[in-house]
């Protein structure tokens, strides 16, 4: 755990908020495993009331049935179905919602980021022999390939930063301009990344067919600097001419977060 | 009052005990829908203990109860989407390294599909989930402990896991995945009759088609009811009984998992016992005190009341059923 750079709040408690900030009301969002349960939560709560929230066992809709509960914690939890309008199957929520081109928005973590914002899920190092080999892509290939819009969350730490990722599981803007078009894959974007010190955006006028497709640094938390963010990613990373300091969270979205997360997503040595 | 017509509902009973399912309906070397999000921990524990082998589990995603088969010997094959909580298992991880266990990586949708391509008697079907990824590089799907020999053709060649092709009809590129037909599916419900109507309610994930696509059924049932009350909410019916080969009646069946309006997921279960299988030491102890040291799920449930006391496993039972307060009503009349 990184020590807070400013306010009494956490850099990974800033990291969900600034998730959550990236969701619009009334959208329709495909909500993936760990933290983005409860950024999604955060934003149902707090500015989204009016989105969807679906995860991809089946449960759609989910509409806490009080304001005591916690986020879920997996995406095929009972207070998931009992809140939910529908309970269906993959085939319903990744197959038709997601696939079916319904999804608006998703919200992803990922084990690495790289350049042009593909995920990788599944290991560290290399397929035949990994530093570490991870759970494996879930649904997240299912929706990189096809939701309007990507919102990925984690860490911004060099290991998880990288030029190429180590694997691509879930497909971004693959190599640049063009390339989810060659790859056969429609258009997607504006994607962002939101990490522990900044939020990303990518530079894709049209979701992938030009610009440099790059992520391009969009906001920096309270008291981070353009330095210590670059010292991190290893390329020379691109800024937007807009580059501003993101609004420390309110009392509202602090209290919140930490009583929706019940102590299962912000765990101490999660990040 | 008209008198229900009771002779013609004439499915015949597959109650029978778990040791006599999986002795009648698993072998050797067979494919195994091991579950997704009700897990038969009961079946698992009982194909253990048979020493059954060389077994291939599939599901959108596996679960510790994969861990559990590969560790004691029965598992050798994955094919998932996600290998959810089963890598805690530094035994595990051993195994995938070495190539113990043989895998290939696909999603929770592209499983769910191949399923349903395989109980719709398909040979493939059509997703665009690996497009623009690394999976598509020859030397993944064919890496080192890839499952090519369970893909070698008659003529000797080994088909790909999955190919990309242009549509004949507009020129979109798309993947084809091949149909998977498991052998046998492994699974706990809420509640089943006799015959093997089995009703399930919370996130479906690819139940439905891991029943469909294999052969054999086998089903743990925390309730056994009576044809009525299947007939009461028919929308919960997964599978007719016709398609289903046996009927457990298992109460806890899928502890240390949980189930949806019974009872909640054991999480202190792994510090309990060895089940977290994070060393080879822990994960034989496990097995030899709760798998082979125990014949059935009574004997399991007995073990865990002489460790623990009645007061653990209750505190996980759901304080009101998750039953719904109004059932749908189909009037005609």
């Amino acid at each position: 755990m990184v020590t807070p750079k400013t306010g009494d709040y956490t850099p990974a408690e800033m990291m969900i908020i600034a998730t959550a900030r990236q969701v619009r009301d009334g959208e329709s969002t495909i909500v993936g495993m760990g933290p983005p349960l409860l950024s999604a939560a955060l934003a149902k709560y707090h500015h989204a009331p009016n989105m969807w929230y679906c995860t991809e066992s089946g449960p759609l809709d989910w509409v806490p049935t009080s304001r005591d509960l916690p986020a879920p914690i997996g995406i095929a939890d009972a207070s998931l179905v009992e809140g939910a309008s529908m309970s269906g199957s993959m085939e319903d929520a990744l197959g038709a919602f997601v696939n079916g081109g319904w999804a608006q928005s998703a919200i992803l973590q990922a084990a690495q980021i790289d350049r042009f914002g593909n995920l990788n899920t599944i290991l560290a190092g290399t397929f035949e022999d990994p530093i570490r080999r991870l759970p494996g892509t879930g649904g997240n290939a299912d929706i990189g390939a096809s939701v309007q819009r990507v919102i990925s969350t984690m860490p911004l730490e060099s290991r998880r930063f990288k030029e190429r990722a180590d694997f691509r599981t879930t497909a971004g803007y693959i190599d640049g301009p063009g390339g989810r078009a060659e790859a056969g894959l429609a258009p997607q974007g504006p994607n962002k990344c939101a990490t522990t010190m900044c939020v990303f955006g990518f530079d894709t006028p049209d979701g992938g067919l030009t610009g440099s497709c790059e992520m391009v640094l969009e906001q920096l938390f309270p008291g981070v600097s353009l330095e210590e963010v670059q010292a991190i990613v290893p390329w020379d990373l691109k800024v937007s001419p807009d580059l501003a300091h993101m609004d420390p969270p309110t009392e509202e979205e602090i209290t919140l977060v930490r009583h929706l997360d019940d102590g299962n997503h912000l765990r101490p040595g999660r990040y | 009052m008209v008198e229900p017509i009771t002779s013609w509902q004439s499915g015949r009973s597959k109650l029978m005990t778990a040791r006599e399912a999986v002795e009648r309906f698993v072998s050797d070397g067979d494919t195994l829908y091991s579950g997704f999000n009700i897990i038969s921990f009961s079946l698992t524990n009982e194909i253990i203990r048979q020493g059954k082998k060389h077994l291939k589990a599939v599901a959108g995603s596996v679960t510790p109860n994969v861990t559990l088969m590969a560790i004691a010997g029965s598992v050798d094959r994955i094919e998932t989407g996600y290998l959810s909580g089963t890598l805690r298992s530094k035994p595990f991880q051993e195994m995938m390294r070495d190539g113990r266990v043989k895998w290939n990586d696909y999603t929770n949708m592209t499983i769910t599909l191949r399923l349903m391509a395989g109980g719709m008697g398909m040979p493939f079907i059509c997703a665009n989930s690996f497009l623009g990824t690394d999976y598509l590089k020859p030397e993944i799907m064919n890496h080192s402990r890839s499952l090519m020999e369970d893909r070698r053709r008659e003529d000797g060649t080994i088909a790909p896991p999955y190919v990309v092709i242009e549509s004949p009809f507009d020129g979109r590129k798309a993947l084809l995945y091949p149909a998977l037909k498991p052998d046998v599916a492994i699974v706990h419900c809420q509640r089943a009759d006799e015959e093997g109507n089995i009703q399930v309610w919370g996130p479906m994930a690819d139940t439905k088609w891991g029943f469909w696509a294999s052969k054999h059924v086998l089903v743990t049932a925390e309730e056994i009811v009576p044809r009525s009350v299947i007939s009461t909410e028919p929308h919960f019916t997964v599978v007719p009984g016709f398609k289903v080969s046996a009927v457990i009646h298992e109460p806890w069946g899928a502890h240390p998992g949980g189930l949806n309006g019974h009872y909640r997921a054991d999480r202190s279960w792994a510090e309990l016992t060895g089940f977290g299988m994070t060393t080879w030491e822990s994960a034989r102890q496990y097995l030899d005190e709760w798998v082979y040291g125990t014949e059935d799920r009574s004997s399991y449930l007995a073990r865990y009341r002489e460790r623990f006391g009645d007061g653990l496993l209750e505190v996980l039972r759901v304080k009101d059923k998750m039953i719904p307060e109004q059932p749908a009503r189909y009037g005609w009349r």
